[in-house]
């Protein structure tokens, strides 16, 4: 029997005893895609907690499979089948004479390998939560205006492309300071080629402000290498503010989780940068708007103080005249009712004055015309009518009262009025009065 | 004049400090028109920390990364 003869006895058991197919968990150790189009793995197995193997198997995925299951994967997984990654695989078992043994596989379940991926993440971060270092690097202050900026990247990368024209086409004409450090940012490689940067970043003496850590962006990309501890662990206890743009649309890495600040594309954490500036720059704006204003304000009040101080002034002296004035018509009003009182009362004086001078002068001239009508009767009484009347009468000679005798004849008529008439009588004689 | 520069972030709260004395005080125009003038200044030497280009420190900077 020949070497071939006996290897095709056992690919013809094999395709008897084991006909159909197996769901089979296994880790990929390797993964490498045909220019034909087929896709050939190796699948590992390590023992229960340690990195050792306990089993190890060839696997392929025929072209026709391939083109389906390829983009199906990513697109559920957010990565590509890679090294390290757990699956679970519907598997046929062949044995070709020249190869060997080989699985082909069917399908692969993408729920699995989430589940382990999130089981794996979630361990990860626990453990940096329990070991007190998850946030270290958040506690770094922001830069107030990060300007010299470490990049990590692939410098071949669409998204270092991308960032550096970002940041350098800005608006505002911010200008930066920039260096790279190349990475490898996909496969198992990148963390530890990562740390190798970020180290160089150190080394390098230069005073950054902080460290970008981006991936070009284009297609959903292999987002594992981010979730290894040893990279998270260092990355938190890194002496500089970090910022991702990792370039990835859905769910985030742990490296997202652990850096200072996270954002979704290299464009997105140029934009940041910018805008740390740009906050700034509004700063300055509203300081000096604020200071302006302020000038103007103080500017004006002591403009207003200027013209409203002549006015101030009038109105000040015009008050002043005005209480001057009422004080002064306060003081006459007082004069006046005073005066008034002097004079109500000088006026009553004279009145009652006056009026007992009236009085007086009345009381005199009822006196006098006493004296008068008493005088007045007592010429009366003297009247020849009331002489008459008493017993006196009045002789008269040719119409004259007779006071001598010496110039009448006798003879003479003469007449003797009495009160009650007269008597003619012709005078017989006239005798002389002798003492 | 051998000041030491201020930072940006001291040059900025100086501004900050200028402008709240300001608001707060009725200023006398002279003392106001010395402050504003510094605060000016800062404003400025800030804004300039914007935009400037070193070339010496691009440079340095610039000898990191790839050629081309």
């Amino acid at each position: 029997m020949t070497l071939q003869e006996l290897n095709q006895l056992v690919r013809n058991n094999l395709r008897q005893q084991m006909p159909g197919t197996y769901w089979v968990q296994a880790e990929i150790s390797e993964c490498k895609e045909h220019f034909s189009g087929h896709c050939y793995l190796e699948l590992i197995q390590k023992k229960e907690g340690q990195d050792s193997l306990c089993a190890k198997a060839r696997a392929t995925i025929w072209a026709s499979v391939w083109q389906n299951l390829k983009p199906a994967f990513l697109r559920q997984t957010g990565t590509n089948l890679s090294p390290g990654l757990q699956i679970l695989a519907e598997v046929a078992v062949d044995f070709h004479e020249l190869y060997g043994f080989s699985l082909v596989i069917k399908d692969i379940d993408p729920t699995y390998t989430l589940g382990d991926q999130a089981r794996r993440r979630q361990e990860i971060l626990k453990r940096l939560e329990k070991e007190g270092v998850i946030d270290q690097n958040k506690e770094w202050p922001w830069p107030v205006i990060p300007r010299r900026i470490a990049i990590i990247s692939s410098p071949a990368a669409a998204g270092y492309q991308d960032f550096m024209r970002q940041l350098t086409d800005n608006e505002y004409g911010f200008s930066f300071y920039t260096a790279l450090f190349p990475a490898t940012m996909q496969g198992g490689e990148a963390p530890r080629s990562i740390i190798q940067a970020l180290d160089s970043v150190i080394d390098s003496g230069l005073p950054f402000d902080v460290v970008v850590i981006i991936r070009g962006g284009g297609a959903v990309a292999d987002l594992q290498c981010f979730d290894d501890y040893a990279l998270c662990f260092y990355a938190t206890q890194y002496p500089l503010p970090l910022l991702t743009g990792l370039g990835h649309d859905k769910d985030s890495s742990i490296l997202d989780r652990v850096a200072h600040t996270s954002v979704k594309t290299p464009t997105a954490a140029a934009e940041h940068l910018i805008a740390t500036l740009a906050q700034q720059a509004m700063r300055m704006d509203d300081l000096a708007d604020r200071l302006q204003r302020r000038v103007r304000q103080v500017l004006d009040n002591q403009r207003l103080t200027m013209q409203r101080l002549p006015g101030q002034l009038a109105s000040l002296v015009q008050q002043q005249l005005m209480q001057a004035n009422l004080k002064v018509e306060r003081q006459s009003s007082a004069l006046r009712q005073a005066t008034r009182g002097v004079l109500l009362e000088e006026q009553q004086r004279n009145t009652l004055l006056s009026t007992r001078l009236t009085m007086k002068a009345n009381t005199l001239m009822e006196q006098e015309q006493l004296r008068w009508r008493l005088l007045e009767q007592s010429i009366l009484g003297f009247s020849p009518e009331a002489m008459l009347k008493k017993g006196f009468s009045l002789t008269v000679f040719q119409g004259k009262a007779l006071r001598s005798i010496e110039e009448l004849p006798v003879d003479a008529l003469i007449e003797t009025r009495l009160a009650d008439g007269c008597l003619i009588s012709k005078l017989q004689s006239k005798q002389t009065n002798h003492e | 004049m051998s000041e030491s520069p201020l930072t940006y972030s001291q040059a900025m709260q100086e501004v900050e400090q200028i402008l709240a004395a300001l608001e707060k005080n009725n200023p006398d125009v002279d003392l106001m028109s010395q402050q504003v003038k510094r605060a000016v200044e800062l404003l400025q030497q800030c804004r300039q920390k914007l935009v400037e280009t070193d070339e010496t420190i691009k440079q340095v900077f610039e000898q990191f990364n790839p050629q081309g």
